[in-house]
């Protein structure tokens, strides 16, 4: 069933289109108050050839729209739209927001730039006639930075949250051991451990692949990418405890002792200490989490299926590495 | 009956101390001569973020120095009689206490000769001297447990820094951050947050050492 979760997840992921959105906006005049200028306007799915009569732009700055006199659509993603003199209120920036029926609202903050000193006044306010949400297809939000690579967050954060999952498993798997010195729970516990390790260099990877994407390096100096790497460091020395003690109860019993550490210390490393500092990685260090800004409802079903495909599977790895490893045994 | 236990404990470390002084002494040697060779090489370090590392990575390996042995040195004989005698957690209360003591002392005086050879560019001295007292404590903490569970395994130095290394890493940067902060002089909410995050990890070390111990004596 795991497999399955993980399926639907994977191919909802990459083929659900992306929201449609403004990329770049482009200015032909420094000064906006002189005369007419022109902002040059590449969208990403967007349908502007399609939607031809019904589109329609204006600039905001200080929430009083100014509506293009003309807008003239090259393609399906290129448009040209032309403004009268505007004199900036507030900032000397503008907003750019576009609509159609097909494509829905399109934002971009802060678009064009303005040399012009702030003024009071504001010519030609008009109002843009905008029905109320119209969202009529099923895509991903448009995030600036992320574009496509948002489908990334069913792959990379899985990983984590099933990499807990396993650890959370091995540490159940310790404690039951220490009451019982049932040697069974001790070969269980080692067992997820490594497949937990396994999926924590799965997020490693996939997080670095991310990171060089939206980012730009492929590691960067972030409070929580050092936490979960010394999280695996302590999980290999797990690893190299276990193979330095001979005896096996007494390397069970010790390994139990210094997985529920190691444990401890991850839940601080990966979860305390990054809300403290200052991080890039979403919802620490003063970024927006992902769940109120971009896990909107399209998201939200196919990350949650990721999720727990993820952990279902690797529970389930895990539980077969354990059995194979009995049967080898009793042959022995 | 087990504060006495305990009490009876810790004198016998102390006593053991000074009996076969080449602990005591090997660390504060060992602290003496990296101290030297930061200042041959350096001269004087006058950025904060270099010196305030370079103090702590000194007080680091003097850690894993001087407790590796905490366990290690008992021999099998001493070990079986410590196990008919004592209570298992009374033991290791004793011996963190000792190893508290060891190093935070170690701490102030490693501090007190740092400054004297390399520099004391710090602003806020009792704030840096709290930062140093509460790093060296949760240090002590940690590492009295890992060369607990180090003991089991063989004895040798490195498993033990193996395995404290990763587990450790928190203190060590709560202990670099607060220290930094006293150092540059500033104080506030972010001071105080590490200061209580190496409290709390003290406390969490020590809680779960308490716990886990008597399992791990039984040998």
């Amino acid at each position: 069933m795991g497999v399955l979760l993980l399926a639907y997840s994977v191919y909802a992921g990459l083929a659900t289109p992306l929201a449609p959105g403004i990329i770049s906006a482009k200015s032909s005049a420094t000064y906006t108050s002189d005369s007419t200028f022109s902002v040059t306007v590449f969208g990403y799915n967007t349908r502007f050839q399609s939607e031809n009569a019904g589109l329609q732009a204006w600039l905001m700055n200080n929430d009083k729209p100014v509506c293009a006199t003309r807008v003239v659509v090259i393609d399906e993603t290129h448009a040209i739209l032309h403004f009268p003199p505007i004199a900036p209120i507030k900032d000397p920036l503008f907003t750019l927001k576009m609509h159609s029926a097909g494509d829905g609202l399109l934002v971009m903050e802060n678009a064009i730039w303005t040399a012009d000193t702030v003024t009071a006044g504001l010519t030609q306010v008009c109002q843009p006639n905008i029905p109320s949400e119209d969202q009529n297809y099923h895509a991903y939000p448009f995030r600036y930075i992320l574009y496509e690579s948002i489908r990334n967050l069913f792959l990379h954060v899985p990983m984590w949250f099933a990499m807990i999952a396993l650890l959370s498993w091995a540490l159940y798997n310790n404690f039951k051991y220490l009451r019982g010195f049932n040697i069974d729970y001790d070969h269980r516990a080692h067992e997820s451990v490594k497949v937990a390790l396994v999926f924590g260099l799965l997020g490693l990877i996939t997080g670095s692949l991310w990171a060089r994407s939206t980012w730009g390096a492929w590691w960067v100096d972030d409070t929580k990418l050092n936490g979960t790497a010394i999280t695996m460091l302590s999980y290999l020395a797990y690893l190299v405890l276990r193979n330095s003690i001979e005896d096996e109860q007494k390397r069970a019993r010790v390994s139990a002792i210094y997985s529920i550490f190691a444990y401890v210390m991850m839940l601080v490393l990966i979860g305390l200490l990054p809300r403290l500092n200052d991080s890039l990685h979403p919802g620490n260090g003063g970024n927006p989490a992902f769940s109120n800004y971009d896990l909107d409802n399209t998201m939200r079903p196919v990350f949650y299926a990721a999720v727990l495909g993820w952990i279902i599977v690797g529970i389930w790895i895990s539980g077969i590495r354990y059995r194979m490893r009995k049967i080898k045994e009793a042959h022995t | 009956m087990w504060t006495r236990q305990i009490g009876k404990l810790v004198k016998r470390e102390l006593l053991n101390e000074t009996r076969q002084q080449y602990a005591v002494f090997g660390i504060i040697l060992f602290v003496v001569s990296t101290i030297f060779i930061a200042r041959f090489s350096f001269k004087a370090v006058k950025e904060i973020p270099t010196w305030n590392a370079l103090f702590w990575i000194i007080m680091l390996f003097a850690a894993v120095t001087g407790i590796a042995r905490s366990f290690a040195q008992e021999s099998r004989g001493k070990l079986l009689y410590l196990y008919t005698v004592a209570d298992p957690r009374a033991l290791l209360a004793a011996k963190m206490i000792y190893n508290n003591i060891l190093l935070v002392a170690l701490g102030i005086a490693g501090m007190a000769i740092y400054g004297f050879l390399i520099g004391f560019p710090v602003q806020n001295v009792g704030l840096y001297i709290l930062a140093v007292v509460l790093g060296c404590s949760a240090l002590a903490s940690g590492f009295t447990m890992i060369s607990a569970i180090a003991s089991k395994g063989g004895n040798n130095f490195a498993l033990m820094a193996i395995l404290g290394f990763p587990v450790l890493l928190p203190v060590l940067m709560a202990g670099i951050r607060l220290s930094k902060f006293a150092a540059d002089g500033l104080t506030g909410d972010g001071a105080w947050q590490y200061a209580g995050l190496l409290i709390a990890l003290n406390v969490a070390v020590s809680a779960l050492a308490y716990l886990l111990f008597p399992y791990l004596w039984r040998d």
